[in-house]
């Protein structure tokens, strides 16, 4: 896996959750709905899919209550990727993230903070973070340009993370000779 | 840029396996998905017959989570105008920046 290139050696990954209406539980099926059974509250858990390309499909069951916010959505990010790193023993180079275009589960400051973070530790050499495209052509135009300025964001601050560390002799400072 | 009608599909194969069960709790939930890629499931027999590649799958229940915001916060890096397609542009702004992480 690490003998190929930084640009393609990458892990796609893809987050969306299914619709809740088919997950009202309790779920029955061939009964007819008598008036009662209809106005009987039933909590809608939450089913949603993490799929790391030509690995793993994962889907994660959480109840109502539960969250669904960004740290959800880190949470299955990182499930997956530490399931790859168990049985590769490795990372690849890049990581790319597409998720919807919502601000409350991946479009915002934690999860791209996040990234920063793990692009920034040396965790992954570049990450990414894209929308999924059908369904929301209206989008398309503005975000082709997020997708490059979230790279080319990622890099400048890794180089300024490390000329940072350089001045200050830090972890990532590299040694000097005299 | 993957196409949404990718999940889409995976999703509306899994919407069809549980069109044709029932469930109580979320466990009985995930045997149903997580039974559906299973070696004695007649899909899987039917896809080692034919010698296409498997099919992995997983599914747990998420009960919990870290709480990646706290921990994300220590980088201090504030994104804003990451849904902005009004504006026609993505605006990026960064109120402070500590890398001493």
């Amino acid at each position: 896996m690490m003998n190929s290139s930084i640009a393609i050696n990458l892990a796609c990954i893809m987050q969306d959750a299914m619709d809740q209406a088919k997950f009202k539980c309790p779920r029955v099926r061939g009964q007819p709905m008598s008036k009662l059974w209809t106005k009987l509250y039933r909590p809608r858990l939450h089913v949603s899919g993490t799929w790391l390309h030509g690995r793993c499909f994962y889907l994660s069951v959480s109840d109502e209550d539960f969250c669904k916010d960004a740290v959800g959505e880190i949470e299955q990010l990182c499930r997956a990727l530490d399931d790859l790193y168990c049985q590769h023993g490795t990372l690849p180079f890049g990581l790319s993230c597409h998720a919807d275009n919502t601000y409350r589960e991946f479009k915002n400051r934690h999860c791209i903070g996040f990234l920063v973070l793990i692009t920034a530790l040396g965790i992954f050499r570049w990450t990414s973070a894209s929308f999924l495209r059908g369904g929301h052509s209206d989008l398309i135009k503005p975000f082709r340009t997020a997708v490059v300025k979230i790279y080319f964001l990622h890099v400048a601050i890794v180089h300024r993370f490390c000329s940072f560390s350089d001045q200050c002799g830090g972890p990532h400072a590299r040694p000097r000779r005299h | 840029m993957q196409g949404h009608e990718d999940i889409d599909q995976c999703f509306s194969v899994q919407a069809a396996l549980i069109a044709r069960h029932t469930f109580d709790n979320p466990t009985e939930l995930i045997q149903i998905l997580d039974g559906s890629t299973r070696p004695e499931d007649p899909a899987e027999r039917q896809r080692a017959w034919q010698k296409v590649g498997k099919v992995h799958s997983e599914a747990f229940k998420l009960d919990e989570a870290a709480d990646w915001k706290h921990w994300v916060s220590m980088l201090g890096v504030r994104v804003k105008g990451l849904r902005a397609p009004e504006h026609g542009s993505v605006l990026w702004a960064f109120s402070r920046w500590r890398p001493n992480i």
